[in-house]
């Protein structure tokens, strides 16, 4: 069960970084966490993920067009993305879905075990 | 009856007399000159044609009775001549004279052959007695060409030897053949003529042959000059007919000419024009008479035609044209003693009449008028009135008619549409409340006001935009059809600004649509803390820690649906939700919301009872919205449902609609909370009574949402015993 797998975090709420560290450090990742894209792009200079998790209302740009971004850089859009978010509307996440992200969550709706299980399956 | 009908009949009385006038006068002018023309035309192609016949006999004649040159008895004489003066012995003289007599004995014609010398004296003859005589015309001699007499004429001849000159040989010739010819001609006619005439090369033409009608005696010479005249225009060698010279007499005459090339003479056959035009004169005589006797005899009948009908029937319109006009007291002369003396008469009784009749009119007139007056008064009474009712209204009321053009507008819309009533009224409605929908101008064909006109049918609370000095205002329009009976004679249009409240309900919904944001982020670190905890992950919870976490846990749940509902519910607001129909499997909706609400029912070991599912039914909806009401109407059912209760879900159709009901065995509605059950946050009275938790949400969304879809939604309740709702939506697209 053990794995050396890096997760890329992306979210500007302190707390919810916490729970993601703390959960998925006890899973056996290392998680690297950040709290706009910017510092997220900075970050994968030096440590490529072998996911991410991505949140999409942030300072700066939003998690759309990162993903957009991603997507378009060679050498990260083969990435995982699961996006992790408070929109819930139909059309976020189709947008999100076409534009790449492996899954889509709204976090109030989403257990967090939920995403563990997920996070496991594809990492 | 109008003035000029009377003038008219005048008129064609005149027309209708001119025409008949002229027709005769026509035909007989018509018919006068074809004659003219035929009789000329008979008259020349007669006189060309003696005048080729007598040319032809002129030249036959003439040259039978002029000697050849080197016919015997000339030789013989020039011989008998030529040995006299080479030997003037009396025996040659006597052969000499003896000659000349052969020649004239060789024509009948030959009056007298002699010889005379350069001074005109005779020397040699045909009669004994001329020798020695000098009796021939000087000038004739001198000329030295044959000279023509009347009835004779001499023809002569230079004799020559050689060069020399010996005599002249002259023959007296008598013409009387050419006399009989033009005295044959004239008995055909009583002005035919025929004449000869030579060129004098002097200025004049000469008449050969004696004329028919002067006395004058010797040639008859013309000066060229007259070239009116026949005899002038025969010599000028060419074949003509004539119709207007004038002769020698100075008479009128028809003429054609030939030209004798042989003898160098021109000859004229001619004729009178007046012996030519007797047959006409005749016909000129009865025209000229006929003309003026009928104009007479016309004038005389239209007299009487104006006496005895045009004026009595230009009195009697007068007289009619007066009565017409008002004028009672006039009459129509009777003094006329035919049908229009008996019309005149009927006419007057009718007059007669009219005035009786008139006078009642009047009487009724004016009652009616009285009548109508009254009722007048109380028409615009009662209008005035509805006017300043629609005029007090707060609202703005615009009436069109039956085109949609505006009749009626009230105060409060002058304001709202900054106009003036007398400036709009008559316009179409639809150039001053031009509305938009979606930011698009709404085209007059589907115009409020148009579809109430044409389908007769109230438009109700229908929200527009309307651009007003470049603000865009919100309007809730509603437009009535004004019937009478089966007409349409207009609409009667409500327009409502809802600009403000519309904004503040938008700002009402961004807040919370930003609030709710601003809520799951915190909402899920409380779910996922709670999560970690219960699960033990910290360690193991001690019963009462673990109790709390539940709760806590719970309270989180509640709020992360009050904040899901909230957003719901400003998204329907904004009118964010689309509305994607198609046909939609009811069964396998409901079976997915049951599932959804296992946890809650399996809780409350609820029985869920399915009347009349069928797996294939399908309606006409939007899925994700079908589902959403059925979700909000099942978790009621299930939420206030006793433990152990039934909850029974039926499906029916009727008139093309399915309907879903979903029964209850809760507590039910009371009466004073029915009417406001679908009403935002309202949560019924009776409600703290039970127990349960609720955001008063669920039943405004489903509502809103039905609204969407084009259903219906409704409900039956018993206090105490439990409710029934239903859903009614389209089962095929319409």
């Amino acid at each position: 069960m053990a794995t050396s797998k890096t997760l890329l975090i992306i979210d500007d709420d302190e707390f919810l970084l916490d729970i993601y560290k703390h959960k998925l450090t006890k899973e056996g990742f290392a998680v690297d966490t950040a709290k706009d894209a910017e510092e997220a792009f900075e970050l994968m200079k030096k440590n490529k993920p072998n996911l991410i998790i991505l949140d999409l209302i942030m300072p700066g740009m939003s998690g759309f067009d990162m993903l957009e971004q991603l997507k378009a850089t060679t050498g990260l859009s083969k990435i995982p993305v699961i996006v992790l978010t408070n929109l819930g509307q139909e059309e976020d996440r189709k947008r999100c879905l076409e534009l790449g992200a492996k899954e889509y969550y709204v976090k109030t709706a989403t257990s967090l075990q939920q995403i563990i299980n997920r996070i496991k399956e594809i990492a | 009856m109008r003035p000029f009908f009377r003038i008219g009949i005048a008129k064609q009385f005149i027309f209708l007399f001119i025409l008949i006038f002229l027709i005769p006068v026509l035909t007989l002018g018509g018919f006068f000159a074809i004659e003219v023309f035929r009789v000329k035309q008979q008259n020349t192609t007669e006189l060309a044609y003696a005048a080729k016949l007598q040319k032809d006999r002129v030249e036959e004649i003439v040259l039978a009775i002029i000697p050849d040159d080197n016919s015997k008895v000339v030789l013989d004489a020039k011989e008998a001549l030529t040995r006299y003066q080479s030997d003037p012995t009396p025996k040659s003289f006597s052969e000499l004279n003896s000659s000349l007599l052969n020649i004239q004995k060789s024509n009948n014609a030959y009056r007298r052959v002699s010889i005379f010398d350069e001074n005109g004296i005779v020397i040699a003859s045909s009669s004994d007695s001329d020798i020695g005589q000098s009796y021939i015309d000087r000038e004739v001699f001198s000329r030295k060409t044959p000279t023509f007499g009347f009835r004779e004429f001499e023809w002569g001849r230079r004799m020559l030897f050689g060069y020399y000159q010996v005599g002249d040989f002259n023959i007296k010739i008598d013409l009387s053949s050419l006399i009989e010819l033009q005295e044959t001609f004239s008995a055909l006619s009583q002005t035919g003529e025929i004449e000869l005439v030579r060129d004098n090369f002097d200025g004049s033409v000469e008449l050969i042959t004696p004329t028919r009608f002067s006395i004058q005696q010797g040639h008859l010479s013309i000066p060229l000059s007259v070239i009116s005249s026949p005899e002038v225009r025969s010599v000028n060698r060419t074949e003509q007919t004539y119709e207007d010279l004038v002769d020698y007499r100075g008479a009128h005459v028809y003429a054609a000419t030939q030209y004798i090339p042989s003898l160098d003479w021109g000859l004229v056959v001619k004729k009178d024009r007046t012996e030519i035009l007797v047959p006409i004169s005749n016909l000129r005589t009865v025209v000229i008479f006929a003309v003026p006797l009928s104009v007479l005899l016309f004038l005389l009948a239209g007299l009487y035609l104006k006496k005895n009908i045009i004026s009595p029937i230009e009195k009697l319109t007068q007289t009619a044209i007066k009565i017409s006009r008002g004028d009672y007291s006039k009459r129509a002369d009777l003094s006329f003693k035919n049908e229009i003396g008996e019309l005149a008469k009927a006419f007057n009784s009718m007059s007669d009449e009219l005035i009786d009749a008139n006078q009642n009119l009047e009487k009724r007139v004016s009652q009616k008028t009285a009548q109508l007056q009254r009722t007048l008064k109380k028409i615009k009474e009662e209008e005035q009135k509805d006017i300043a009712l629609l005029s007090s209204i707060g609202e703005s009321v615009i009436a069109t008619d039956s085109k949609g053009n505006i009749i009626f507008i009230n105060q409060s819309a002058e304001q709202l549409f900054d106009v003036s009533r007398k400036d709009i009224v008559g316009a179409p409605v639809f150039g001053l409340v031009s509305l938009r929908s979606g930011g698009k101008k709404v085209e007059r064909n589907f115009h409020p006001v148009t579809q109430t006109l044409r389908n007769r049918v109230v438009i109700r609370s229908k929200e527009f935009e309307f651009v007003r000095r470049e603000e865009t205002l919100i309007f809730e329009v509603t437009v009535t059809p004004v019937e009478f009976g089966s007409d349409i004679f207009g609409a009667m249009m409500v327009v409502r600004d809802v600009t403000k409240e519309k904004i503040i309900d938008r700002m009402k919904s961004e807040f919370i649509f930003l609030a709710s944001h601003q809520l799951r982020g915190p909402l899920a670190s409380l779910k996922w803390y709670n999560e970690m905890l219960l699960n033990g992950e910290e360690g193991k919870l001690t019963k009462g820690q673990s109790r709390f976490i539940g709760n806590m846990s719970n309270a989180t749940e509640r709020m992360i649906k009050l904040v899901d509902d909230f957003l719901n519910m400003a998204r329907i607001e904004r009118g964010e939700i689309k509305f994607e129909p198609s046909q939609v499997q009811i069964e396998k909706v409901i079976q997915g919301v049951v599932s959804d609400l296992k946890e809650e029912i399996e809780k409350k070991s609820i029985r869920i009872q399915f009347e009349n599912l069928s797996r294939t039914q399908t309606a006409y909806t939007d899925q994700g919205m079908i589902r959403e009401v059925i979700w909000n109407i099942l978790q009621n059912s299930v939420k206030y449902s006793p433990v152990q209760g039934q909850v029974t879900v039926h499906l029916s159709d009727k008139e093309g609609q399915m309907y879903i009901e979903v029964s209850d065995q809760g507590p039910g509605i009371p009466l004073e909370s029915q009417p406001h059950i679908f009403s935002k946050f309202f949560r019924a009275t009776n409600i703290p009574v039970s127990g349960t938790t609720g955001t008063g949400l669920g039943l405004y969304t489903a509502k809103r949402l039905i609204d969407r879809m084009g259903g219906k939604i409704g409900f039956a309740s018993t206090q105490g015993k439990g409710s029934t709702f239903w859903i009614s939506l389209p089962i095929k697209k319409k």
